[in-house]
């Protein structure tokens, strides 16, 4: 008796989850210069720039968690890894909202990419939803 | 699936409803025609009413909004507006305001303690006062700021002065280019960067990068910073502590730099050779004038502080005028070494004598100051600064000296300086001065005219003209009736003049006496005129039939007579005018204005008769005189909008489109059960 082997990793999630890890490093360097010239040139009330950085720092890290746990449940097709991915989301897309909406200097620049971040997590949680229910409904036993 | 698509297309109609709601909601109230005669309680609360009943469901959300005129353009306002009727929320107010204060039993200290602000102008002689009743506390100052100001898209609030530049005005026509840098206005076709791109700063180099895209992408468009305060902060090293302000570090050293006058520059006098810059007194810590700080360049000044009567600045000022004069840079300052009247525009000063409001030029034998044991004349407890600057340099500089006679018995008075500053080579007698653009601003005068028609062009052209609403004077106690009287309608300040008339008969016949009388006060209040008046601070396009006309119903007045007891030598004359009220309602017509913009909706003019018993040769009685203000501007309403109606026609099928009656009906109804059950199923 052969084995089935059902490749269940959904492509679109797995291009998302590619794409954003680029996006991530694209942000991570932009907002990091962004924050430098917002330092030399406006002024920032106490703590607010240490704090802002404090909340950039973890939000990266959460993002680069989220990343990584998403590609590798969807490439190893387990939903485990997928479901703290989807997860880690709340935290990431709470960041990313911070940084659009509550931050002590707005740029339109930063507008553009945060609303860009916010779209690529809302995909991604509808492909890793998709893609947990997927793998549910194909569950194989051996 | 095509269920699951319909289903889709339902959930995104009602998110498309819940979106453009606010849009659609917007778009209806602005279309909207304006019309400010609708501005009545009743008609409001109608509409509102209205908006209730017409709401289609319960998906109703808070908007804020002023229903009132408040919403409306300034443009639109001013060119539809149209003198409402008073209306019944109005009449009852000046009904009360009149009750209150035309009831005998009410005191006028009764009245006072029920304001918020009361002063007693004058010293009070037999009871007859001059009282400001409820003034207004949010009172605009017609004196100009130092920052200027910039109106765009708006009419140019800051332009008082007609066919004379403003000072810091940014927006007023009359002013040159070389005004505007002066001032140091922005640009006008730049405009305020937030109105214009909706950035707060811009993160790059302006010049380099100003308007291009790069610059569009890195303005900051949002702040999220805290509310600031300003803490003086004291160093926390030991043996600091709080110190009295020292007036060392007050004084500067300003030096003279053959330059032209630039705003904030001190006023440069030349005596004898040597350049001196211009003071006047101020109080330092508490209210006596023991500082002198430098009269500034296009900065206007008013200072009151106690000082002794020989100290008084008047004196000061006398000799400065006699031996300095007031000095310009020109373009030839700047290369010449030698600073004297050749190199300098030197202008000798101009000193008036005021009195009651009369100024003629100062004269050393007949105006100088002198005491007796008991009395001073001629002192100047007011003391005005004028400076004319023009063509670059300043072409004028007066000194009004108000005098009066003062005791000599007081150890301390209080002096008033003054200073202006006008961008005209011409007197300020010359220049009409409105009240405001377009709108009244409080503490203004009323806009009026005696005239009989043209009222906008004789305020304009006739310069002899009466512009304001003149009220006899209160000097002493006693009614004075002058044409240059201070005693105007000023917008805003509620006012009680109580002052003594007394009749003086000028033949000895006692027939008619009564009438005479009548006649006099008629004289005093200006009873026999017919005055008009503006109802906005700026006059300007307003046809004759806009003004407001203040006209005294004589027929329904009771007639006036009166006998004279021969054995009694008293004299009874009944239905005596003795109180005289003007009433006039307004509405700020425009909030979102730098300043307020208050349009006169309706003025009422009232007067009460008493019954007069007089004894001998003594004819007198008290008049008052009261200017109410009463505010019918609306407060902002919270209403609740109805849900737009979607004018939206779906085929009758949309949400369900499978035919009633086919045969397959059956086989659609399992379908759809079988999509519920699959969704429920993924659901779980």
């Amino acid at each position: 008796m052969s084995k089935v082997t059902n490749v269940n990793s959904s492509l679109a999630y797995e291009i998302l989850l590619y794409l954003n890890s680029f996006y991530l490093g694209m942000f991570f360097v932009c907002e990091v210069a962004m924050g430098i010239l917002k330092a030399i040139n406006v002024s920032y009330p106490e703590n607010a720039l240490i704090t802002e950085a404090g909340i950039f720092s973890a939000l990266c890290l959460v993002e680069v968690i989220r990343i990584f746990l998403g590609r590798r449940g969807n490439l190893a097709s387990k939903k485990v890894p997928v479901f703290f991915s989807v997860v880690l989301t709340i935290p990431s897309a709470v960041g990313v909202c911070y940084f659009l909406i509550y931050q002590t200097y707005i740029l339109r620049l930063e507008y553009i990419w945060c609303a860009v971040m916010l779209m690529f997590h809302a995909l991604e949680l509808a492909f890793a939803i998709l893609f947990i229910v997927t793998v549910c409904k194909h569950q194989q036993y051996e | 699936m095509k269920v699951i698509t319909y289903l889709a297309f339902t959930f995104l109609s009602i998110l498309i409803q819940f979106c453009v709601m606010d849009y659609i909601q917007e778009k209806i109230e602005t279309e909207e025609p304006v019309n400010l005669s609708v501005t009545t309680q009743k008609e409001i609360l109608n509409d509102l009413l209205k908006n209730i009943s017409g709401k289609p469901h319960a998906l109703y959300y808070r908007t804020i909004s002023n229903r009132s005129l408040k919403n409306a353009s300034p443009s639109k306002i001013y060119n539809n507006s149209s003198m409402p009727d008073i209306s019944t929320g109005a009449t009852d107010g000046t009904t009360t305001i009149f009750d209150v204060l035309y009831d005998e039993n009410t005191s006028d200290i009764e009245v006072a303690t029920s304001t918020t602000e009361m002063y007693y102008t004058s010293t009070e002689y037999d009871n007859i006062t001059e009282i400001t009743l409820f003034e207004t506390n949010n009172k605009s100052s017609s004196v100009p700021s130092l920052t200027p100001k910039t109106s765009f898209n708006m009419p140019c609030d800051c332009n008082l002065l007609y066919k004379v530049c403003d000072i810091n005005c940014c927006c007023d026509e009359d002013c040159s280019d070389i005004h505007y840098k002066l001032f140091k206005c922005q640009d006008p076709a730049k405009g305020d960067r937030k109105a214009v791109d909706g950035c707060v700063t811009h993160l790059l180099d302006e010049q380099r990068y100003g308007g291009s895209m790069l610059d569009d992408l890195f303005c900051i468009v949002k702040t999220n910073l805290p509310s600031t305060r300003n803490i003086k902060k004291y160093g926390e090293a030991p043996g600091v502590y709080y110190k009295f302000e020292s007036s060392s570090q007050k004084h500067h050293s300003y030096e003279f730099k053959k330059a032209m006058y630039t705003q904030g520059d001190p006023i440069w006098i030349l005596k004898n050779g040597i350049i001196y810059y211009l003071d006047f007194p101020a109080p330092m810590m508490n209210n006596y004038c023991t500082d002198r700080v430098p009269i500034a360049f296009l900065k206007e000044e008013k200072m009151t502080c106690n000082v002794k009567l020989k100290d008084l600045e008047m004196f000061n000022i006398l000799k400065t005028s006699e031996e300095a004069m007031v000095i310009s840079a020109t373009n030839n300052t700047i290369n010449s070494t030698a600073l004297n009247c050749t190199t300098l525009h030197c202008v000798n000063w101009t000193i008036l004598t005021c009195e009651n409001g009369f100024c003629t030029n100062y004269n050393k034998v007949q105006n100088e100051a002198s005491c007796t044991e008991d009395i001073c004349t001629n002192i100047a407890l007011k003391v005005e600064y004028e400076f004319y600057y023009y063509d670059l340099k300043i072409t004028n500089a007066t000194i009004k000296l108000h005098v009066q006679n003062v005791s000599n018995a007081l150890p301390f008075m209080m002096q008033e300086v003054r200073v202006h500053f006008y961008m005209s080579n011409k007197s300020t007698e010359n220049v009409i001065e409105l009240s405001g653009n377009l709108g009244y601003i409080n503490g203004l005068p009323v806009i009026a005219s005696y005239a009989s028609n043209n009222y906008t062009d004789h305020f304009f052209n006739n310069t002899t003209e009466k512009r304001s609403i003149l009220l006899p004077e209160n000097r002493n106690g006693l009614c004075v009736r002058t044409n240059t009287t201070n005693n105007f309608a000023k917008f805003g300040m509620n006012k009680r003049t109580k002052c003594r008339y007394i009749y003086s008969p000028k033949n000895k016949s006692k027939q008619k006496l009564c009438n005479n009388i009548q006649s006099d006060i008629n004289e005093l209040l200006r009873l026999n005129n017919n005055i008009s008046v503006s109802p906005l601070g700026n006059p300007q396009d307003i046809t004759d039939d806009k003004w407001l006309h203040l006209n005294l119903d004589k027929h329904n007045l009771e007639p006036v007579f009166g006998e004279y007891n021969e054995n009694t030598l008293k004299l009874y004359c009944y239905n005596l005018i003795n109180r005289l009220s003007f009433t006039f309602m307004y509405a700020n017509v425009d909030e979102n204005s730098y300043t307020e913009q208050n349009k006169i909706l309706s003025a009422k003019y009232e007067v009460t008769t008493n019954n007069f018993t007089f004894s001998g040769e003594d004819i007198s009685f008290v008049i008052t005189i009261d200017i109410n203000f009463i505010d019918l501007s609306k407060p902002s309403v919270i209403e609740y909008a109805g849900g737009p109606h979607l004018n939206i026609h779906l085929p009758k099928d949309f949400f369900f489109p499978f035919p009633q009656n086919s045969c397959t009906q059956m086989f659609n109804t399992c379908f759809v059960t079988i999509c519920c059950y699959v969704m429920l199923f993924f659901c779980k």
